[in-house]
């Protein structure tokens, strides 16, 4: 999608003429041209999310995309259609992938302390300076204050990169269980970040 | 639920709509129904006793002037930003008549200042729940006007929305409040305006954020 003040090519002028055309006609009551657009609307936005929010899993994108066209379903009455569609749709997915980065804020900074911590756990035998060991005690001192539905959760999901569908399918539970338990484990580890105990 | 089904969902409950107004409209509307409370709510207070002579005065007619340019152009960047891919520097328009609105008070103290070995400085707080008063039916108008929209900047937002409602609250109270002196005017009201714009950046996120539920 085309920054403000950037110079659009011309293959770019043509999606969002085609773009504007579909949400245009869409908000004249045409359903099939509106659901065109939001099907079109998702690839683009996959596509985005997966170059530009590399630290999201697969399901975090999908929920992302979710979020984004339910956004521009809801504020479709703001574009201006004199205007070019794409640096609206931009805008309201840069808010969306904004707010759910500071969702995850310090949670997601630690995941990925805790995936580096990991990865120098599983190389310890090979590289075992102190500052490492330490590392790795810490890590698996942090992992004792979690429940073990927690503990098998965050580890399926944030550390070994599944999905929740697949972390769900993988522990025998549901999405939600999973989504609740990720959600618990990172705040236990955040409260241990912020009293200093790891 | 998976995109697709949402994407079906969606598409089969969306009906027609009407876009939004321009922002420019929108403004012209909030400005109606501002004026007409601010207009009541003088009224209801009385205009001050020597509001003749004040309007004869140069210096009534400047900050009035510039601050009910201050409270337009505000209201008109909230606005114009509770559209998604406005550009942010829509927010600079109240700058240029804030600027002019402190700058006449400021040269009413330094002119207090001159002529004057100490300038009187008593406590009026009233003032900051006046102009709250004043300016809050304009202020939930702005702050409704805006969910309408998308505000992606909702602590900008926020703020200039507060900075037009206190601004316009402004406005009336010096048409029925007896308060002169340039350093009361400065540091009572306009420093509720300030308050109350700073408090706006404060609570935007909490006020303007809309999530979306999957």
């Amino acid at each position: 999608m085309p920054s403000q003040g950037s110079h659009p090519s011309e293959a770019l002028l043509a999606e969002d003429a085609r773009l504007a055309g579909l949400l245009r006609r869409g908000r004249d009551g045409d359903r099939v041209a509106y659901h065109a657009f939001l099907t079109d609307l998702s690839v683009r936005l996959r596509r985005q999310m997966c170059a530009s929010a590399r630290g999201l899993g697969g399901a975090d994108v999908e929920d992302l995309v979710q979020e984004i066209l339910l956004s521009v379903h809801a504020s479709r009455v703001t574009w201006d259609a004199s205007r070019p569609v794409l640096p609206w749709i931009a805008a309201i997915a840069r808010y969306r992938l904004a707010d759910a980065l500071r969702r995850r804020g310090r949670a997601g900074r630690l995941f990925d302390e805790m995936a580096l911590l990991l990865e120098t756990f599983d190389m310890s035998a090979a590289n075992s300076t102190s500052e490492e060991l330490v590392n790795s005690m810490s890590m698996i001192r942090a992992m004792d204050e979690l429940s073990a539905t927690e503990r098998r959760a965050f580890t399926l999901v944030r550390l070994r990169g599944h999905s929740s569908a697949e972390a769900a399918r993988l522990s025998g539970s549901t999405v939600a269980a999973v989504k609740v338990a990720v959600h618990r484990a990172a705040r236990k580890l955040q409260a241990l970040v912020a009293q200093g105990r790891l | 639920m998976q995109t697709q089904e949402l994407i079906d969902r969606l598409a089969r409950e969306a009906g027609q709509v009407r876009p939004l107004s321009p922002p420019w409209l929108r403004t012209a509307r909030w400005i109606a129904l501002a004026a007409t409370f601010v207009a009541v709510i003088v009224l209801a207070m009385s205009p001050r006793p020597d509001l003749a002579e004040e309007l004869r005065t140069a210096r009534f007619w400047i900050e009035q002037v510039s601050a009910t340019a201050t409270a337009v152009l505000a209201a008109n960047a909230a606005l114009a930003l509770s559209v998604p891919g406005t550009a942010r520097r829509v927010a600079l328009a109240p700058l240029l008549p804030a600027a002019v609105w402190l700058a006449s008070q400021g040269v009413g103290c330094i002119a207090a200042l001159a002529g004057r070995s100490e300038i009187s400085l008593s406590s009026e707080p009233e003032c900051l729940a006046l102009v709250a008063l004043t300016g809050s039916l304009p202020a939930l108008a702005l702050v409704v006007m805006l969910r309408r929209g998308l505000p992606v900047r909702p602590r900008l937002s926020l703020a200039l929305a507060a900075l037009a409602a206190s601004a316009i609250g402004a406005v009336g109270l010096r048409v029925f409040h007896s308060q002169d002196a340039a350093m009361m005017v400065l540091v009572w009201q306009t420093g509720s305006v300030a308050v109350l714009t700073f408090s706006g950046w404060l609570l935007g996120r909490t006020i303007l954020h809309t999530s979306t539920p999957i």
